[in-house]
């Protein structure tokens, strides 16, 4: 099977310090990937490279969406890449906030408006139903992701765990066919944990390939079947998250020299 | 046409509220399309004083066509035009600067307005300026009831322009530019437009300024009256529609009745109320914020009153809440939500 997401090689330096080196994973079709690794092991800067915020040095990415066309993710822009349905969360969720909760989910709707300023600024029907789409559209996501009781909650007022739903609210609003989550489980409880596993399983089940970047092996054991464990920016183990997590190279990543804990 | 519009005024009331609002219509009507000017600005995160500037610019090409004879209505569309054309290039010219940058920038364009407009009398008439009050006398009806025109429109066109593609994108790209990039937006497109649309606004602002004054000279299009603007959105609400018209009102409206000598009176109490506001009122007067709070507060309220339990976010998405959604995507995503739950204990 073709994958949805194939990254090859991909590495990223900031002056004399290597962020990434030759990063290589497969994400197939409505698989979860789990990318782990303590802090500052380069998975934001991983996300930034696939979302376009960041050029890679070296390596490059390829996305086949669900029509088969294969498209290289080199030098697109974000907006871009967004449009071809890859979409992305945020560490430290990056809500606009002092707005309801629908307009920030609307936010994500974004890259598949179909009418500009001025038909709306004219009041003609056109805005208006592009306008009432991406409303009605990110009610539904709100739905998918529990939040439908909370549309007109400010999003400010909401808990940690309500607030990162919000965040993949919008990401899913701009339909994408790739998730990209920069460390959801950040902040959350066990139950917690399992409710967003609970969900990351249901978009998978409706074919979202999702990429789940995160510290807690907790979550990424627990809607991964497959993870790829990074430390100084390169890949120390793959494999399943037990077996990750298992390696030598990934206990010493997270705890130093001479300790070891199970998964 | 005129005779109605006195028939229309020759009631009691009706002429003591035009003896007293309608001279001070087109003054109203200018200063609160050129705070709708400055907050388009100030959605993309630019505090700008390109309103007056370039309202100077639409008010000399309105008076210019006005002398040539083209009337009223082309003298408008003409400022709005030029004024668009301005923001255009302003926007080419500042979009790489940084927010603060373009500010000063903006700043320098106001100062810049009397000094260039007394070096080039062939196109400004100089220090004294282009005196249209021959044309379209001041005070009359007809500058009153085009103002009032203006400003409905420009409200209008403000409220529609708040639940955009437009608003939603500023808003995103003033507070947070990575993730606007992120989410799709595309900063400098979004500057742009906002920078030509705000052109637009302030040339008709322009325009207005000269029928309220009777001419188009450097004193008609003061610095201060940038700083108005941006005080007018501040006070009256940013992050509201109808933000720049209460703001307007607060600002221009007293000075407007009580007449020009007290107009130094109510510059300083002008600094005062906006000291006190900003301080009291960090965003401003309408902040839809204050609803969104109010409409929490009374389903709590409600929900206490019926006896109902809180709602349980967490489990809603197993439910089938979910029926109505349309598209393939939420459509996928809704028969999987259907599987997990068929499969729970």
């Amino acid at each position: 099977m073709t994958p949805r997401l194939h990254v090859t090689g991909i590495g990223k330096s900031f002056a004399d310090a290597k962020a990434l080196d030759a990063i290589t994973f497969d994400i197939a079709p409505g698989a979860a990937l789990g990318v782990l690794g303590p802090n500052g092991c380069g998975r934001t800067v991983l996300l930034d490279i696939l979302s376009g915020l960041l050029p890679p040095d070296h390596g490059n990415a390829h996305f086949t969406d669900e029509a088969g066309t294969r498209s290289s993710l080199a030098g697109l822009p974000p907006q871009d890449i967004v449009e071809l349905g890859i979409a992305r969360t945020w560490q430290g969720l990056r809500l606009i906030g002092g707005i309801a909760v629908l307009d920030e989910v609307v936010l994500g709707a974004y890259s598949r408006r179909r009418t500009g300023m001025f038909s709306a600024a004219l009041g003609l029907p056109a805005g208006k139903q592009d306008m009432a789409r991406a409303y009605d559209r990110a009610r539904q996501m709100l739905t998918v992701v529990g939040l439908g009781g909370r549309a007109s909650s400010l999003a400010d007022q909401l808990s940690r765990s309500e607030q990162m739903r919000v965040g993949m609210a919008r990401a899913l609003t701009a339909e994408p066919e790739l998730l990209l989550l920069d460390a959801p489980a950040a902040g959350l409880g066990d139950a917690e944990r399992a409710n967003l596993a609970e969900l990351i399983g249901v978009l998978c089940e409706a074919g979202i390939s999702v990429l789940v970047a995160d510290r807690s092996i907790n979550l990424i054991a627990r809607c991964c079947d497959q993870a790829i464990a990074l430390d100084a920016g390169r890949v120390v183990a793959t494999g399943s998250p037990t077996e990750c997590f298992a390696s030598a190279a990934v206990q010493q990543a997270y705890f130093g020299t001479g300790l070891r804990a199970e998964c | 046409m005129q005779g109605l519009l006195v028939d229309l005024f020759d009631q009691s009331w009706a002429s003591a509220a035009w003896n007293v609002l309608g001279p001070a219509m087109p003054m109203l009507a200018a200063i609160a399309v050129l705070a709708f000017a400055a907050r388009i600005a100030w959605a993309c995160g630019i505090i700008s004083f390109a309103p007056i500037a370039i309202g100077a610019i639409g008010g000399y090409f309105a008076a210019n066509l006005l002398v040539a004879g083209y009337g009223l209505a082309l003298a408008l569309l003409g400022a709005a035009a030029i004024g668009a054309w301005f923001g255009l290039v302003t926007a080419m010219l500042l979009g790489s600067l940084p927010a603060h940058a373009q500010s000063i920038a903006t700043l320098a364009m106001a100062a810049a307005v009397a000094p260039l407009s007394r070096s080039l009398p062939a196109l400004s008439g100089g220090s004294d300026g282009i005196t249209i009050a021959a044309i379209i006398p001041t005070g009359g009806y007809l500058p009153a009831l085009v103002s009032l025109a203006v400003l409905g429109a420009v409200v209008v066109a403000g409220a529609a322009l708040d639940n955009s593609w437009f608003s939603i994108g500023a808003r995103a790209m003033r507070r947070d530019p990575a993730l606007a990039a992120g989410m799709g937006i595309q900063p400098r497109a979004i500057h742009t437009a906002s920078f030509a649309l705000s052109g637009l606004l302030s040339g008709m602002a322009g325009a207005l300024l000269v029928l309220s004054s009777g001419v188009a000279s450097p004193a008609t299009f003061p610095i201060s009256f940038g700083f108005l603007a941006l005080a007018a959105v501040l006070v009256g609400g940013a992050f509201h529609w109808a933000g720049p018209v209460v703001g307007s009102l607060i600002f221009a409206l007293p000075s407007a009745l009580l007449g020009a000598g007290t107009h130094a009176i109510f510059d300083s109490a002008n600094a005062i109320v906006v000291i006190v506001l900003l301080i009291f009122l960090p965003r401003g007067l309408l902040d839809p914020r204050d609803s969104l709070r109010r409409d929490a507060h009374e389903r709590r309220h409600r929900r206490r009153l019926i006896n109902l339990p809180p709602p349980a976010p967490d489990d809603s998405h197993r439910g089938g809440s979910t029926r109505d959604l349309q598209s393939r995507h939420a459509s996928r995503l809704t028969a999987a939500i259907k599987r997990r739950s068929g499969g729970a204990p």
